[in-house]
């Protein structure tokens, strides 16, 4: 199974096509996620992908 | 952020901007038991069945029971619990500022809020005898009122309505307590009537929070596995605990088809269960402010998360009805 859907790299190690990076800042580091989509609430973007454990999961964006 | 603010605003047939809320408790009106101009119910007091009937089957007849304007008890009370406004078992809160706004009967007595059995404000006179005031001299003294003492300002008959008495009550000050609970005193009077507007901000130490707006009642009270992971609040949101890992897992436990979330405040990050970002307000991200939303369970049933977001925003009513805005 290819990485499509999941934001993370496939069996060859490459991104999957399409998807954008951002940049966010986790665990006191910056981290760059491929994003699935972003959703807008109040003054705040926060971008979607899945995280590390395996939850889908919306983080504030930096922009 | 080391505290949280808390705002509980409770509707009982009154909002702040309505003007002539009443109910008919004359009894050889054609119109009695009928309720005017409400938001929400008002409460009325009827105790006579034979007139006005409870049919388990039809519900009750009384008129305003019937139309949906009142809530009726066939019993009178000395006083009345009509809320909790909070209960946080283990911790406290800090009640900052209460208001009040109420039109009712004469015949009513007391006052309207208590905290481990505490009057706010704090006087101890028993015998005042119209709702949400806190004592009985006031009541015969001109208006409007401040008492530099308990630090409340009271004010009477600001306008008037077709029937009955208008009051204001403010109070401000600092006051820790576990508990708060929303009180009318009835004094065993029958045919009586009121409604009443409440509003009471509170700060507590910030805290992971169960975001799940619960019937105290009969959603949480008698569960000690809730009362042990978090506290209650009537709006819903402010319900502290300790571990919101915990708390999930208990809610997880006990309302496994309900949706909620869980907002942790040492990650900032608010766990959604059968609920995605689409169903959360944009005032409950504005209150948290969270650095993420993680999804443990998207929702089967949409219908289950709107019913959520439908409570919480009703809960959380901050707003005045659109009709009413300018």
């Amino acid at each position: 199974m290819s990485g499509k859907g999941t934001g993370k790299p496939d069996a060859s190690g490459k991104q999957p096509p399409g998807k954008k990076k951002v940049r966010i800042r986790k665990g006191g580091r910056w981290v760059e996620v491929d994003v699935d989509g972003e959703v807008r609430k109040g003054r705040f973007k926060y971008v979607k992908f899945v995280d590390d454990d395996g939850l889908d999961t919306y983080w504030i964006s930096p922009e | 952020m080391p505290f949280n603010i808390g705002i509980a605003s409770l509707v009982h047939g009154l909002h702040t901007a309505d003007t002539n809320t009443y109910c008919q408790n004359d009894t050889a009106a054609s119109d009695y038991g009928k309720c005017y101009n409400t938001t929400g119910k008002a409460v009325f007091v009827q105790t006579d069945t034979t007139t006005w009937p409870i049919d388990p089957t039809t519900g009750d007849s009384f008129p305003c029971a019937k139309d949906g304007t009142c809530t009726r008890y066939t019993t009178t009370t000395y006083q009345r619990t009509l809320a909790t406004i909070f209960s946080y078992t283990g911790k406290q809160a800090i009640v900052q500022y209460i208001y009040t706004k109420s039109h009712s009967v004469l015949g009513i007595a007391g006052r309207i809020t208590y905290l481990q059995g505490h009057p706010i404000p704090s006087h101890t006179y028993e015998g005042a005898y119209s709702f949400l005031f806190p004592v009985q001299v006031y009541e015969q003294t001109t208006y409007p009122i401040y008492d530099p003492v308990a630090n409340w300002k009271a004010y009477l008959n600001p306008y008037t309505i077709s029937i009955g008495r208008v009051f204001y009550l403010r109070w401000q000050g600092t006051l820790f307590t576990p508990i708060l609970y929303l009180i009318a005193y009835e004094n065993n009077y029958n045919n009586i009537w009121y409604a009443s507007f409440v509003k009471v901000v509170y700060a507590y130490e910030s805290s992971p929070l169960a975001v799940i707006p619960l019937d105290y009642d009969r959603d949480y009270v008698q569960y000690q596995e809730l009362r042990s992971a978090f506290g209650f609040s009537i709006n819903g949101v402010d319900q502290p605990g300790w571990n919101a890992d915990d708390i999930v897992r208990v809610l997880k436990e006990l309302f496994p088809d309900r949706a909620w979330a869980v907002f942790d405040d040492r990650q900032y990050v608010l766990y959604l269960y059968n609920l995605t970002p689409d169903y959360i307000p944009d005032w409950l991200i504005e209150k948290l402010s969270p650095t993420a939303m993680k999804v443990l369970k998207a929702p089967a049933d949409a219908t289950v998360a709107k019913a959520w977001l439908d409570l919480l925003n009703e809960r959380n009513a901050q707003i005045p009805p659109q009709a009413e805005l300018p």
